[in-house]
């Protein structure tokens, strides 16, 4: 039974979980546990159920060895052993497995008793009144019921009080040895002493005192070292403790415990920092108490949802702070348990927001300041990256144009300009890039096509960390319409004027040249007076009209090919009369350039520049008129040494009707247009004009001309090109890259590049521009290189240009004779890098240029 | 050198007479007026001025529109006209010229010389 019982355990122990094994566990325990429960219930009831003698005679057969019936203890104790190992073997719940370990305990425990009983000399104890149990069985039993017990796990009852960390085990595992140790040892000191000395009270005395000096020094060493363990484990709990208290002592948040009700179980102490409250004062007190009234439902709301849901989130609120004024907190909860898993509360951490709060609210204020002043406007405003797509534009913008913002954040400026300013709108990107703002007037155009003028400023800003134009519109179109109506009020009304001065001048021009008879001489001055004036009337109405048409752009500027220095002469000449009327010497100095501008508009600045110093400088003063080139800029400058203009004057000089002195219109003769005039007419020269001056030392008034680029100036007549000599080449070639780098590299040596991308073209062109050269590809897509060499060589004028012909193939000496025209060079394209194609065909330009000069000559 | 005609066409009469008191008195011309384009054009067909002097704006018929008739009647085609007018804008003296007049007066005109303006730009000597 023993041996089946312990292959059985064995099994067990070695591999629990294999079904196989379980299988053959189970076996063996029951067969064990089956035939020693046969034997109790023979024992206990009487019944002749003799299994056992069946073993005894199968056994007796083979040997001689006297075998004694089973006693009861022993089955009983087997009864236990095998049970707890099916049981271990079959069920995994940990009840059935601790009922196991209690049952194989059990069987160890009568294995023990037996022992004991041996030992001390107490028959009663191993069953001598029934059947006794043999030692060696109650050994066997012993330790096998350990077996058993032991391998149930350590999770279970028994086991678990002995190991562990608490202070039972410790105390149980020192001494359990030991009291069994002492037991064991009087025992069979006892039994062995009184046999050897025989005084049994004498036996018992030195037992106890041997069992006392052994106890004494082991119990007290043992006590010691649990005595430090438990130290051991209470430095680190206060350790542990100290750090978690340092810790939430210098935590800015604040971390407080509550049961399921909200009740403060903990609160950090920096709840005194954060909230004022003493972090003991809080305790039993509910955390709902203080959340502001506002904010208590949805609190409330959060929690109710994170306690069903056993998830956290993090929520913000007001929190009354202990002095009265709430506190923004950021809190987060997590859920605690007990041992059985269920919520008995959370813990929340909570953070002071207060100042990010505010934060938030005085950006959310800002912006809605900022959005009141973006909509309310009358001004549609746009903001729109510089690839020109909308990133945001105001209600007006979207009332004006009869578009939604979602339609209008899909749009380009382009889309809502009228189709001629459209166009521009990269260019005016452009210039806004390099200038930073302008103001322009457009006209756009609403959803219904209706057209609505407007002035636009625009202006680069930083929007969102990126360079955006920020454009404000505003509607002009009656402003326009006004405009309009000045202009024709004006037109008319100088016409009117005009017409019956016409009739008073006349009159009293006829009276004072005494073409009615001679007049008395106050009759004659007085005539003088009202021609002087007349005169002056009609200037001033000249110059408003003037005024007017240029300060509106509607006088077109008839620009041509000009000499600066003859506009200087030219001008002084014509003031030179009134300077020397005035005493006062003209001196003019120019370097020449030829300007592209109106010369009789820029003589107009020029002589009203003039004309103002000559008034304002005293008899015998100096003017000095001069024209200069600097940057590419003709620089003017009229130069007096009148009395000078104070600064604060300045600024409004060049408005119409600004006169430094009120008195100056009628004693200079002046209508307080001229500077303005001369303002419209340099800025309609994309020029500049200012004015410097020190008062009492005389004034300086100068205005620059741009120097024409080369587009701005047409293209010179084809004569003038023949004069120079310049060299035409014209590249015949169907590849326009590669067409392209040939012109740019002959473009560098002066020479003028035509280029045609097929054979038909390049024959046309031939015969229109009669190229110096003719740079031939002979793999044309329309004909082959040679077929436009014979169309070249049938005229008469272009048989004997120069030719060079690249090519891809190979040409052989034939080829070649086909593709001869004048002096005619082969290159091979591969053959030659790109750098020495252009320094051959540009030697071979340059030598036939000479050949020709030289036969020229001759 | 004979006394020259001149035909001043204007509908304002005091323009009239000043020009006409002027070029009678300082050039000692003889002057005819009319105070109309059609009257202008009825009395160049009947008297064939020498010249005729034309404001360019007038109610009806103005100055280029007169001078388009005078232009296609084959009796006046040959009489030079210089137009008389207070639009002395480059854009107007242009168009002006474009027309096919001699050139341009522009008025307010200085009455003493009025008529030497008129033969430099005849050709005519004084």
């Amino acid at each position: 039974m023993f041996l089946l019982l312990c292959a059985s355990w064995f099994a067990y122990y070695d591999k629990p979980s294999s079904p196989r094994r379980r299988m053959f566990v189970e076996a063996c325990a029951l067969v064990v546990l089956v035939f020693c429960l046969i034997v109790l219930i023979k024992f206990l009831t009487g019944i002749p159920l003799d299994v056992e003698q069946l073993f005894l005679r199968t056994a007796s057969r083979f040997g001689s060895v006297p075998i004694g019936r089973m006693s009861p203890i022993t089955a009983a104790g087997l009864v236990l052993a095998s049970a707890s190992l099916v049981i271990s073997s079959s069920a995994s719940g940990d009840r059935r497995r601790q009922l196991a370990a209690i049952l194989a305990l059990l069987a160890a425990s009568i294995g023990f008793v037996i022992i004991l009983g041996y030992l001390f000399g107490a028959p009663l104890l191993y069953g001598s009144s029934i059947i006794p149990v043999a030692l060696t069985t109650a050994i066997a039993l012993d330790l096998l019921g350990m077996g058993v017990w032991a391998s149930a796990g350590p999770t279970c009852w028994p086991i678990r009080i002995v190991i562990g960390p608490s202070l039972n085990a410790q105390l149980l595992r020192a001494f359990l040895p030991l009291t069994i140790a002492i037991v064991l040892f009087l025992g069979w000191f006892y039994v062995v002493g009184v046999s050897w000395i025989g005084n049994p009270a004498l036996t018992t005395s030195l037992a106890l005192f041997f069992a006392l000096i052994t106890v004494i020094p082991i119990a007290s060493r043992t006590a010691r070292r649990v005595g430090e363990e438990i130290g051991q484990t209470h430095d680190a709990l206060r350790e542990s403790e100290q750090r978690f208290r340092r810790i939430t002592e210098n935590m800015l948040d604040v971390i407080a415990q509550t049961d399921l009700l909200g009740t403060c179980e903990y609160a950090s102490p920096s709840m005194k920092t954060v909230l004022g409250y003493d972090p003991k004062g809080m305790l039993g007190k509910s955390m709902f108490e203080d959340v502001h009234p506002d904010d208590f439902d949805n609190v409330f709301e959060i929690v109710r949802k994170a306690l069903v849901a056993g998830t956290t989130e993090k929520f913000e609120y007001r929190y009354r702070h202990a002095d009265g004024h709430y506190v923004w907190l950021e809190s987060s909860g997590n859920p605690i348990f007990d041992e059985k898993g269920q919520m008995i509360g959370a813990v929340l951490s909570s953070r002071d927001i207060t100042e990010r709060r505010e934060a938030e609210e005085k950006l959310r204020e800002s912006e809605h300041r900022y959005k009141i002043l973006f909509d309310s406007t009358n001004d549609a405003i746009f903001i729109h990256d510089m690839g020109g797509r909308f990133l945001e534009v105001n209600q007006v913008a979207c009332e004006r144009l009869g578009y939604s913002r979602e339609e209008l954040l899909r749009m380009t400026p382009a889309d809502i300009n009228s189709p001629e300013y459209s166009t521009t709108v990269p260019q005016r990107i452009e210039e806004l890039r390099k200038v930073g703002h302008s103001i322009s007037e457009v006209a756009q155009v609403r959803r219904d096509g209706i057209i609505i003028q407007t002035e636009l400023s625009s202006r680069i800003i930083d929007y969102k960390g990126e360079s955006v134009v920020l454009s404000i519109a505003r509607d002009i179109t009656e402003r326009k319409q006004v405009e309009r109506l000045k202009d024709q009020f004006v037109s008319t009304v100088s016409h009117e004027l005009r017409t019956p001065l016409t009739a008073i001048r006349a009159s009293i021009g006829l009276l004072a040249s005494g073409a009615s008879g001679t007049l008395p001489e106050k009759g004659q001055r007085m005539l003088e007076i009202a021609v002087t004036n007349t005169d002056r009337l009609v200037r001033l109405i000249n110059d408003i009209l003037d005024s007017e048409r240029l300060a509106s752009g509607k006088t077109p500027m008839e620009k041509k090919q000009c000499s600066a220095a003859q506009l200087v002469t030219q001008a002084a000449d014509v003031m030179k009369p009134m300077a020397e009327k005035a005493g006062i010497s003209l001196s003019v100095q120019s370097q020449n350039a030829v300007l592209w501008a109106d010369p009789d508009r820029i003589a107009q600045a020029l002589t009203n520049l003039i004309g103002n110093a000559i008034k304002f400088s005293p008899k015998g003063g100096r003017i000095w008129v001069t024209a200069e080139l600097k940057e590419n800029q003709m620089l003017f400058k009229v130069q007096d040494e009148g009395r000078g203009i104070p600064p604060d004057k300045l600024g409004l000089l060049f408005e119409r009707f600004q006169q430094i002195d009120a008195s100056d219109a009628r004693e200079k003769g002046g209508t307080g247009l001229g500077l303005s005039i001369s303002r419209s007419i340099v800025e309609q020269h994309n020029g500049r004009i200012w004015v410097e001056s020190t008062v009492g030392k005389g004034s300086t008034f100068f205005f620059t001309l741009p120097l024409p680029q080369e587009t701005e100036v047409p293209a010179q007549p084809e004569a003038m090109t023949e004069v120079q000599g310049a060299r035409r080449v014209l590249i015949i070639e169907d590849d326009p890259d590669l067409a392209n780098i040939l012109a740019t590299m002959l473009q560098w040596h002066d020479i003028q590049p035509y280029l045609a991308l097929t054979g038909e073209k390049g024959i046309t062109l031939s015969k229109q521009i009669h190229p110096d050269m003719i740079v031939l590809d002979l793999g044309l897509p329309d004909m082959d290189g040679s077929a436009v060499v014979q169309a070249l060589r049938e005229d008469n004028t272009l048989r004997l240009v120069p030719l060079v012909v690249y090519t891809v193939r190979e040409l052989n000496e034939q080829q070649r004779e086909n593709l001869r025209l004048g002096e005619t060079l082969f290159f091979t394209k591969s053959r030659i890098p790109p750098d020495q194609f252009e320094e051959k065909v540009v030697q071979f330009m340059k030598r036939i240029l000479e050949n020709r000069g030289k036969t020229n000559v001759s | 050198m004979s006394a020259k005609r001149i035909l001043i066409i204007d509908d304002e009469s005091d323009i009239r007479e000043v020009a006409q008191m002027s070029l009678e008195t300082v050039s000692g011309w003889q002057v005819l007026t009319a105070e109309s384009g059609d009257e202008g054009i009825r009395k160049a067909k009947q008297e064939k001025p020498d010249a005729i002097l034309l404001d360019a704006m007038m109610p009806s018929m103005d100055g280029p529109a007169t001078f388009q008739k005078l232009q296609a009647d084959p009796s006046t085609k040959q009489i030079p006209v210089i137009m008389f007018t207070a639009k002395v804008q480059a854009a107007d003296r242009k168009r002006f010229a474009d027309l096919g007049v001699k050139d341009v007066i522009a008025k307010p005109f200085d009455p003493m010389i009025l008529g030497r303006q008129i033969a430099a730009i005849l050709g005519w000597s004084q």
